[in-house]
């Protein structure tokens, strides 16, 4: 019995030689997307915050966002652009809050990859079997805790720490009177948090069809 | 052959080669300190002929050296628990030289210091902090334990520096504004740091700026307000940091000061333009205090009248106490009632004081001022003066019962006492009239001072610290002490004057060419050597004499005219005299008991002192190029074996023995600041002769290469035996 590279589509391939799939490669290219998604949301803003603050006739716009490891805001008032970034030092109870969501966060991560390295193998050998998708599957879940665990307690913390003048709601609007005069905020999730929601979304998708791939069997070697 | 050569023999052949393509190593400094180094007369006069001189290592004074209890004062604030004020001096300055004073306004004295720390600085009375902006980050400093708890470094970036600092009690942040201004295009900004008290970090950065000037707080809105040089004032709310406001129609602003009882700011400022006025251009200045209404973020008015030029008012501060503005201007500080705008009081004659300090104990107001600090009380409108330790200091004498140093006040009527055991200032001696000279007299435990106004020599009776008497009609700067005789030589317009230290009375004299200035003292063999000083009656030549202190009889004379001698020391281990020459001549090394010159040195450029130091052998010559440097001179070599680099032009020397430092007296003769220097005995390694490292280090190559060419031959016989056992066998 001889082997041959043309195979139809969709057929398994049984020789490490043997490119992979469309569909494989939509699976790989996916989660690698999420990967990619993934490091980026641990540096973007998972929550900002866009206050007008009037006084007189001149409007001061404060635009911040809050990552995981620190705050950064543009700050515009008349004749000036000012630029802001801060840590959460002085903010225990959001330090405290944004512990469980960074360590998520970095596990989404860390598994999100090995689902991609264990796919990329997958291409080229037949044991991990469906261990990329279960690994996906696992990255997709702790990207939704993560990003449910923080929807639900960085307002709170935020709030318990003062950083915010509004409640605990994790999206709104609001308008109130401050020491500096009437301001307007409107505050919601960040792209970050977002991204992280989109990674779990894209390994989701990506371990559901590696999971719906036709199995890998290895070929007889000729003359055998 | 080379394939049968042996390990070793290749090992020797590379230590020959190494040795003799090397030549001879130069040694290394060391800090370690050692005894003397054994030389002879003779070892020093077979140097014969100028000598060249080597690229040496310079290095600066270890820290901390700088004895003073206020220098180039700056900053300062008030610890409202201890009624202690903390003074910043030399900000900037190398970490030898700075360092932050700890003043107790009830007792009047320095209580202590913090050092290596200065700078722009608040204290933070919830932790019992002074956090001082320093480099390009901050210090935390322990006010109980004068203790350095934290250090945050790298807020700033290089080129970038501090200007201001502000304090938010509520928040528990520091505010710290560095600013940075680049050439062409100019460009002014600034990034604020904001650093947690609490946790001894920085938490967050406020950048793109423009220059900042002044930050205040205040209390009522919980707003810091930061000024700007361009005329503007942005607002930050320091709970979020966020900015939230601007304002502008300042004109030059620079210190901001909040007053509580009107809720204003209160900002000194000042600017100046060219105008152009049919074809006139000139210059127009503006200066004021700008009163700044922050409820509505507008300029409300402004205080004018201070009749400054266009550098101010710089600096102010609102006093609570007498509700008073305090505001510091080029040439006086004002104050002013802030409701009326009238001036209240006014010190004059300044020259830009400031910064100001409000100190909530006692309701003083404090105005850094050169060397010191200016306390102005407000109820009996009187101005006193704290500090100003020295005023060009010229000489120095060491008082070895006390371990004690004495600085002459050169343009003042002080000595100041400086204890050699801590090396601080333990007080001041008064009632001289410009003193420029102080010997110590151990056997009569007395301080002899010479009166340069008057031309007499203070006798001051150290047990007592008040004079006992004067010599009339010296030459004051001329004074030298013989260990050996126990008399003091005294410079006179005629000649040399001997003073018995026990009697304090004239016992001899001695007439020569004009005056006689004694120059340098040999108590070994009991000779002193001294230089005319020709004048109208007896021009010149100068003669160096050598005179037997016993009897004053003169031992040799040379005529020295071309030498251009302006100090002199007397080395006891080669039994020369080391010789400072004026203009660049470098330092002549002269036979003691001949007056013959054996060698120049050169180097200095224009020696002050000369200073044989017995606990490393060395010769020290203080020279006055530049910001002033010290020769270190090797007597057995006669050649300079170290520069150690001085804060400003020395004057005059002396060796502490309790401690082996050598005290400098540094200061300009026209300028009433300096200061005094201890200079470790340190041991620096010996320029090795040339010659004797080569000799070395060629006997050592051919030695290796011996080496080698024998093992070789050991080799080779031994493998022409083992092929001769082969062949018999074979």
């Amino acid at each position: 019995m001889t082997d041959t590279l043309e195979k139809p589509l969709g057929a398994a391939r049984s020789h490490p030689g043997q490119p992979a799939s469309p569909r494989e490669l939509i699976v790989l290219v996916t989660m690698g997307l999420a990967v990619v998604v993934a490091l980026a949301a641990l540096l973007g803003p998972w929550f900002t915050v866009v206050t007008y603050r009037y006084f007189e006739n001149t409007v001061a716009i404060d635009n911040r966002g809050y990552g995981l490891f620190g705050y950064s805001a543009t700050d515009t008032v008349p004749g000036m652009n000012a630029t802001i970034s801060g840590n959460y030092l002085p903010w225990p109870s959001v330090r405290s809050a944004l512990l469980s969501v960074q360590i998520l966060a970095a596990l989404t991560l860390v598994v999100g990859l090995s689902a991609v390295v264990f796919t990329i193998i997958g291409t080229r050998r037949t044991w991990p079997g469906p261990l990329p998708a279960i690994l996906g599957l696992s990255s997709a879940a702790l990207a939704f805790v993560g990003a449910v665990v923080f929807a639900t307690t960085f307002p709170g913390a935020a709030h318990a720490d003062g950083l915010f003048d509004f409640g605990a709601s994790f999206l709104g609007s609001a308008s109130v009177t401050s020491a500096n005069g009437p301001l307007t905020q409107t505050w919601g999730p960040g792209w970050a948090w977002s991204g992280l929601l989109s990674v779990g979304v894209l390994f989701l998708v990506a371990s559901l069809s590696a999971l719906r791939l036709p199995s890998r069997r290895p070929l007889s070697e000729p003359g055998f | 052959m080379w394939r049968r050569s042996t390990p070793r023999a290749g090992a020797a052949v590379s230590v020959a080669v190494f040795l003799l393509a090397l030549g001879p190593l130069q040694g290394t400094p060391s800090d370690a300190a050692n005894g003397h180094v054994a030389r002879s007369a003779s070892q020093a006069a077979t140097n014969v002929g100028e000598l060249s001189i080597q690229p040496l290592a310079v290095s600066a004074l270890s820290a901390p050296y700088g004895i003073f209890n206020f220098k180039n004062v700056g900053s300062s604030v008030v610890d409202p628990g201890t009624g202690y004020l903390y003074v910043s001096n030399n900000e900037g300055s190398s970490p030898g030289s700075s360092r932050t004073t700890i003043f107790d306004p009830v007792r009047s004295s320095v209580v202590g210091f913090i050092e290596g720390v200065a700078g722009p600085m608040v204290f933070d009375s919830a932790h019992g902090e002074i956090v001082v902006l320093q480099g390009d980050g901050a210090v935390f400093a322990n006010t109980t334990t004068g203790q350095v708890v934290a250090i945050v470094s790298g807020l700033a970036p290089e080129g970038w520096r501090h200007a201001v600092i502000a304090l938010d009690p509520v928040e528990g942040l520091v505010y710290a504004a560095y600013n940075f201004q680049s050439s062409g295009p100019i460009w002014l900004g600034s990034t604020i740091d904001i650093l947690s008290v609490r946790l001894h970090a920085a938490v967050a950065q406020i950048s793109g700026l423009w220059w900042t000037s002044g930050i205040a707080f205040d209390a009522q809105d919980g707003n810091l307000y930061v000024a700007s040089v361009l005329g503007g004032m942005t607002v930050i709310d320091p709970r979020k940091n966020a900015v939230v406001g601007a304002l502008s129609g300042l004109d030059g602003p620079n210190e901001v000061a909040f007053n509580p009882d009107d809720g204003n700011l209160y900002v000194s400022s000042s600017n100046g333009r060219y105008v152009n006025e049919n074809g006139t251009v000139r210059e127009v200045c503006t200066g004021g205090v700008a009163i700044v209404d922050p409820r509505t973020r507008r300029v409300a008015g402004t205080i004018t009248g201070f009749h400054v030029g266009c550098n101010g008012p710089n600096h102010v501060v609102y006093d609570p106490d007498d509700r008073n503005l305090y505001v510091a201007n080029e040439t006086s500080i004002v104050a002013v009632d802030p409701s009326t705008h009238a001036f209240r009081w006014e010190i004059s004659g300044l020259g830009y004081p400031g910064p100001l300090t409000y100190d909530p104990v006692n309701h003083h107001v404090y105005a850094a001022f050169g060397d010191g600090l200016l306390d102005l009380d407000p109820v009996a409108r009187q101005v006193a003066s704290i500090g100003q330790d020295y005023a060009s200091p010229f000489a120095v004498a060491y008082d070895s019962s006390r371990n004690r140093i004495y600085a002459t006040n050169r343009v003042s009527t002080s000595v100041v006492v400086i204890d050699g055991a801590t090396n601080r200032i333990v007080g001041h001696l008064q009632g001289f009239s410009s003193p420029d000279s102080v010997t110590y007299d151990p056997l009569a435990d007395e301080l002899f001072v010479g009166n340069e106004r008057n031309y007499t020599l203070s006798i001051v009776d150290l047990g007592t610290n008040r004079t006992v008497g004067a010599i009339p009609n010296v030459l004051p700067w001329g004074v030298l002490y013989d260990s050996r005789s126990g008399h003091l030589y005294v410079s006179t317009d005629t000649g040399m004057d001997v003073v018995s230290g026990q009697t304090n009375t004239i016992i001899g004299n001695v007439t020569a060419y004009g005056s006689l200035s004694p120059m340098a003292i040999d108590s070994v063999h009991g000779r002193i050597f001294a230089l005319t000083e020709p004048n109208v009656t007896y021009p010149a030549p100068i003669h160096l004499i050598a005179f037997d202190s016993a009897n004053l009889t003169v031992l040799w004379e040379v005529n020295a005219t071309d030498l251009g001698i302006t100090c002199a020391a007397f080395d006891p281990l080669n039994e020369n005299l080391y010789a400072g020459l004026w203009g660049g001549a470098g330092i002549a090394v002269i036979e003691s008991t001949t007056g013959r010159v054996l060698t120049r040195i050169p180097g200095s450029f224009l020696p002050t002192a000369v200073l044989f130091n017995p606990s490393n052998g060395y010769v020290y010559v203080a020279d006055q190029p530049g910001s002033g440097v010290l020769w270190v001179i090797d007597g057995a070599s006669n050649r300079v074996i170290h520069q150690i680099a001085l804060p400003d032009e020395p004057n005059r020397m002396a060796y502490d023995d309790a401690n082996q430092a050598i005290y400098v007296a540094l200061g300009h003769p026209l300028e009433s600041s300096g200061l005094v220097a201890a200079v470790p005995s340190l041991a620096y390694p010996a320029e090795s002769s040339p010659i004797t490292l080569w000799i070395g280090a060629i006997g050592g190559g051919v030695s290796a290469l011996v080496v080698a060419v024998v093992l070789i031959r050991r080799r080779r016989s031994r493998l022409d035996s083992e092929g001769s056992r082969d062949d018999r066998h074979s």
